[in-house]
This record gives structure tokens, sequence and C-alpha cells, in this order.
């Protein structure tokens, strides 16, 4: 009974944590054409394990993480954003990561909400940084042509802006 | 947008003060931002719901390598699109 009480007392302890976190990572859907249920959806033209989407025998999508940390803080937010490799670079790549030393070029296919003008941009897709469903990490590199995005990654999200972020997706 | 009292409206973002516009529905946990005159669903969450462990960077292999087992599942993806591209069928 007494285990039984713990166990509950900590479950409960678990859910009220949770519940009181902040939202802090954006998931962009998957794309309509990669979405078996939209009726842009075309069967003969997608093949997906799950984890990443080869389409048209030509393009890879996967998902990847941006987390971009608050200045002088360990808070961060994640976007979670669909990027785009060319299909034979993604293939040569897993046929081997760690000649590549796990990290591939790609581009952003997402629209990075809060950051204008992010889409096509290129970056590159670190594996050896990952979640538990086994999305890379993003990184954008200094020479990227966002300046904006280029300056948050680097030394972090100036603390008014982040607080400002926080607040629009936790009102 | 047809999902009436649980969207309300919270806040806007960006240098003009209205190229963003962003809703929030609580109860299903998700922003709606107006992005070039179109509306974009993204979903919210908060990290514990994702995952409790911090993102794995494995002390076991070297620091330029991915740790040895998304190295198979990799090449698992390699052998998975090759075959594909050879001729398979779609749908994985």
């Amino acid at each position: 009974v007494l285990l039984k009480i713990t166990w509950t007392v900590v479950l409960l302890e678990d859910n009220f944590k949770t519940f009181n976190m902040k939202y802090n990572i954006i998931r962009s859907q998957i794309p309509d054409f990669l979405n078996s249920e939209s009726k842009e959806y075309e069967d003969d033209k997608v093949f997906t394990n799950g984890y990443f989407y080869l389409y048209n025998k030509d393009v890879t999508y996967l998902e990847a993480n941006l987390e971009l940390f608050k200045r002088d803080s360990q808070e961060s937010m994640t976007w979670i954003l669909w990027c785009v490799v060319d299909a034979q670079k993604f293939i040569a790549f897993s046929e081997n990561p760690n000649s590549y030393h796990g990290i591939i070029n790609a581009s952003l296919f997402s629209e990075i909400i809060f950051y204008e003008g992010t889409k096509g941009l290129n970056l590159v897709l670190d594996f050896k940084k990952k979640d538990d469903e086994y999305r890379p990490f993003i990184i954008i590199e200094e020479n990227s042509k966002h300046a904006e995005l280029v300056n948050d990654f680097s030394n972090g999200i100036e603390e008014v802006k982040f607080d400002s972020l926080m607040n629009i997706i936790n009102p | 947008l047809g999902v009436s009292a649980t969207l309300g409206f919270a806040g806007k973002y960006g240098d003009d003060g209205a190229k963003v516009l962003t809703k929030i529905n609580r109860k299903w946990n998700y922003i709606l931002a107006k992005i070039d005159g179109k509306w974009t669903k993204f979903d919210l969450l908060k990290k514990g719901q994702r995952s409790n462990k911090k993102p794995n960077t494995s002390t076991t292999t070297k620091p330029s390598d991915v740790e040895s087992g998304l190295e198979e599942l990799l090449k698992n993806w390699g052998r998975a699109a090759k075959d594909y591209m050879d001729g398979g069928a779609a749908g994985g």
C-alpha cells in the first residue's frame, strides 16, 4: 500500500511538473504532398520508413531540431522543422555517416516561425546530436545568409526577445 | 478558422508588427501563424512531453562520429532508400 501511495505521489508530481512547464517546442506540420491523409499525396511518388521521406526518387525530406538558447542561459526554444537533402547525397551519407563526420548539408523546407525569409535557407544537419526520435540537430553556419538567425544561433537570443517569443506561445 | 471560442488572440510579432499574427488554441495546443498571407499551423509541445532525456551526445564514440546505434540505423535508411531508388515499391 505504501509503495502504491508513493508511486501515485511520484506520478502526480510528474504530471504537475509537465502541466506547469511552458511550451518551448514548435513543430512544423508535415508537407501535404508527404501526408498520406492529404489530397495532394501521391502514393507512387513517396517512399518512407517513418524517419525520412524520399520524394519522386529525387529529394529526401526529414525533420530536424533547431535549438536556440536564451543568451547566457540554459533556457531554450526548439523548432522541429522539415529539411530537404538531395536523395543521392542522403544515400551516400547514410551508407557511411562517419566519413562525413556525421553532418550533411541541407536546406530548409519549413518556415521558421518568428524568423522571416528562412525557407530555402542552407544549413547543416548534425546527426551526432539527436533527439529520442532520431531527429538530427541543425547547425546554422556563420556564413548563412540570415544574419539574425546566425546571431541568435551563435550568441543566443537576447533576453527581451526570448521572453517575448515565449510569451507569444505561452499566453 | 472555424474553431470558435477556444481560439484567443495571443499577440503579434514582426518588424512591422503584422507580418506574423499568431493565435493560440489552448485546448489543442497549436499555433496558427499568418505567413505570406496563408494561415499555417504549428504544433506546440513541452520538452517533457517529448522526452525527459537530454539530446544524446555519446561519450563512447569519437566526437566526430555518430553513435554506433544511429550509424546502423542510418545505414538501414540508406539501404532502404537505395532499394527503392533501384525500383522498389513506395510506402516503406
